[in-house]
């Protein structure tokens, strides 16, 4: 083979390599604004040409828009916003018009080559339209600093190229409008069950105002005969109730979450006797290897109470929790109880809002649990046998302890007064490590005192024998599920510190 | 002759309550039922000469719905005819001629307690016996 023959060889294996490539990105690339670029770097690598450039069609149709090309002259009339109008004095303009390949071999010599000042040194060019069907959907300009430079075989690999180009192209465009059609879709969808949900919202919320306004009325009647009745003002104090019930549920979810690492099970058992559940109607069954959990803790406390608050109302008598390590780092929480059970006819309306079969309740524990898991990137699903019972099943994503150093090392007394559970021992253990005395009962003076808010005896008493002992201000009130109203009733009682329930080693540190 | 009685059925307990206030305060004697079946069920036993009707209410089933009072105000057109007056909580010039057309006397929104009272009066013929 002489060197010349060689030499062919070579740039025809170049060129079906490049063909095949643009073939490869043809069926995979469907963003315009990466397939392009990656389009003319290929030509000008494989062919060696000083230029190659994309048009496309403005929507109007009447004008080719510069939509990539090679290297700095490239940039340059991108960022100019470089066009030619469609039939204009150009190769671009003459082959989108005519729907034929243009070449000029030498462009000097060629009427329609329009000398572009970013490109002065091109001797020959070609201009492929890209078709598809009946449409044209623009050119591809090929640029060289040699004259004939286009050999019959360039030509015909460029307008294989081209096409399959023009095809990738049309397959983008059509995913565009796709894409906007399912936007615009979703739009509508959204718009209809925002709107749907906002009637029933205002027809509930009118529905629990409208006594108000006529027991008011009454009242207005009575007053001058000094005679007030009770009952409208129990009927207006329920209202309002039921009211702010609906504005807590509605808006505590979209409130934004404080998420940390921490204890599911004490997040349960905070959540029980938050709801007076008796400690011999739930128990807990937790796996040693159960990682914390990534949560805002007041939300899964409320997520948590509401689904005990459902079993309670279901006539439970006993209800079973088991909490386990599962798959792709998430935590899973199945909570079971033998109560009524739902309906099989209620089973698909139980997660809607507003729904609700008992008189008093305002339908949006379980929304509103729902939307707490999912806000966490958790799921939940609910599985029911009438007359035997509920069983829910939530998964969390997992948090890692961090086992830091962080806690400082300290030679206080703290009395912790909680009941004998996991999170007391981690606390306990916590505490020790770092030094610490720990105090699971009043006996020598404390140099703090950490309260866990939800223990089986009753806040108020502990509080009340801290006060007694002068210990008010050395106790820090632990909650998980911090409230406004609950700090602002602690300092009228002299109790000013309430924190965060620590879950980690670092949370610890902040105490001390 | 005994006051004429009148039986409000509506789901909202408060509601129902607020609308007995004012129907005692103007010498009606007035029950009231939180559903259909209650509501059908007292009307089988007692001496009505009124009956309120919510509309979205749970229905004979007990499943919530939206017409649960048209139910109810068609089986008292069909098998115990009595004035009925609809209760909604909607203004809706719609829902009032499908009352209407079904047989209802009279169509009110909720809340319009007054309005309400003056139409039993006008029904009944005058202030309560």
């Amino acid at each position: 083979m002489t060197p010349a023959q060689l030499h062919k060889a070579e740039r025809r294996a170049r060129l079906l390599q490049a063909a095949s490539q643009v073939g490869k990105q043809v069926t995979s690339i469907l963003n315009l604004e990466e397939l392009l670029p990656q389009t003319v770097d290929i030509i000008c690598e494989a062919y060696n040409f000083y230029y190659a450039g994309v048009f496309l069609m403005d929507e109007s149709g009447q004008r080719a828009v510069l939509r990539a090309g090679r290297g700095e002259a490239g940039k340059a009339m991108l960022a100019a916003g470089y066009k030619l109008e469609s039939g204009s004095h150009s190769m671009i303009g003459w082959a989108i018009e005519h729907r034929k390949a243009r070449i000029a071999l030498d462009v000097d010599e060629d009427a329609e080559h329009f000398k572009n000042p970013y490109l002065p040194k091109t001797r020959s060019e070609m201009a492929l339209p890209l078709v598809v069907g009946e449409k044209v959907l623009g050119a591809v300009t090929v640029q060289s600093e040699e004259e004939r430079a286009f050999s019959d075989e360039d030509i015909l690999t460029l307008q294989t190229m081209a096409d399959q180009l023009a095809v990738a192209i049309n397959n983008a465009f059509l995913m565009r409008d796709l894409e906007h059609a399912n936007a615009e879709l979703l739009r509508a969808k959204t718009y209809e069950a925002l709107t749907a949900a906002t009637t029933q919202a205002i027809h509930w919320i009118g529905n629990k105002a409208l006594p108000m306004t006529t027991a008011i009325e009454r009242l207005r009647q009575d007053a001058p005969g000094g005679k007030i009745d009770v009952e409208d003002l129990n009927l207006l104090a329920e209202s309002v109730r039921l009211i702010l019930d609906v504005k807590e549920n509605l808006l505590g979810p979209i409130r934004e979450p404080k998420m940390r690492p921490a204890m599911p099970d004490d997040l349960l058992r905070a959540a029980a006797l938050q709801n007076g559940l008796p400690a011999a109607s739930l128990n807990i069954l937790t796996d040693p290897a159960t990682p914390l959990i990534y949560a805002d803790t007041a939300q899964i406390i409320r997520a948590f109470s509401s689904l005990l608050k459902n079993a309670r109302e279901a006539r439970a008598k006993h209800i079973q929790a088991k909490i386990a390590p599962s798959d792709n780092d998430m935590v899973k929480i199945v909570i079971e109880d033998d109560g009524d059970g739902i309906a099989n006819d209620l089973k698909d309306k139980i997660w809607a809002v507003f729904f609700t079969t008992r008189p008093g309740h305002t339908g949006l524990g379980l929304p509103a649990a729902m939307l707490v898991i999912h806000q966490h990137q958790g799921s939940i699903a609910l599985t029911s046998v009438p007359r035997q019972g509920t069983s829910v099943e939530i998964f969390l994503p997992a948090a890692t302890r961090p086992e830091s150093g962080l806690i400082s090392s300290g030679k206080k007394t703290i009395l912790l007064l909680d009941d004998d559970d996991p999170w007391a021992a981690f606390a306990t253990q916590t505490l020790t490590s770092a030094g610490h005395s720990v105090l699971r009962e009043a006996g020598k003076t404390p140099d703090l005192v950490l309260v866990d808010e939800f223990q089986q005896t009753p806040l108020a008493e502990v509080l009340e024998k801290l006060a007694a002992a002068n210990l008010t201000g050395k106790t820090v009130l632990l909650s998980a599920s911090p409230s406004a109203e609950r700090m602002n009733q602690l300092a009228q009682k002299g109790f000013r510190r309430v924190a965060l329930k620590p879950y980690t080693q670092a949370e610890f540190h902040t105490l001390e | 002759m005994p006051p004429a009685k009148i039986l409000i059925v509506d789901d909202e307990a408060a509601v129902a309550r607020s609308m007995q206030k004012t129907l005692l305060r103007a010498g009606f004697p007035a029950e009231t039922a939180q559903n259909v079946q209650a509501g059908w069920q007292a009307l089988q036993n007692g001496d009505f000469a009124l009956a309120l009707l919510d509309l979205n209410m749970p229905g004979f089933d007990g499943i919530p719905a939206p017409d649960a009072g048209m139910q109810l105000l068609k089986r008292i057109q069909a098998e115990r005819p009595l004035p009925v007056i609809i209760l909604s909580a909607y203004d809706d010039p719609n829902l009032a001629g499908q009352a209407l057309a079904a047989g209802a006397r009279g169509f009110t929104v909720k809340g319009r307690e007054q309005a309400a009272l003056e139409l039993i009066q006008s029904i009944l013929g005058g202030t309560a016996q």
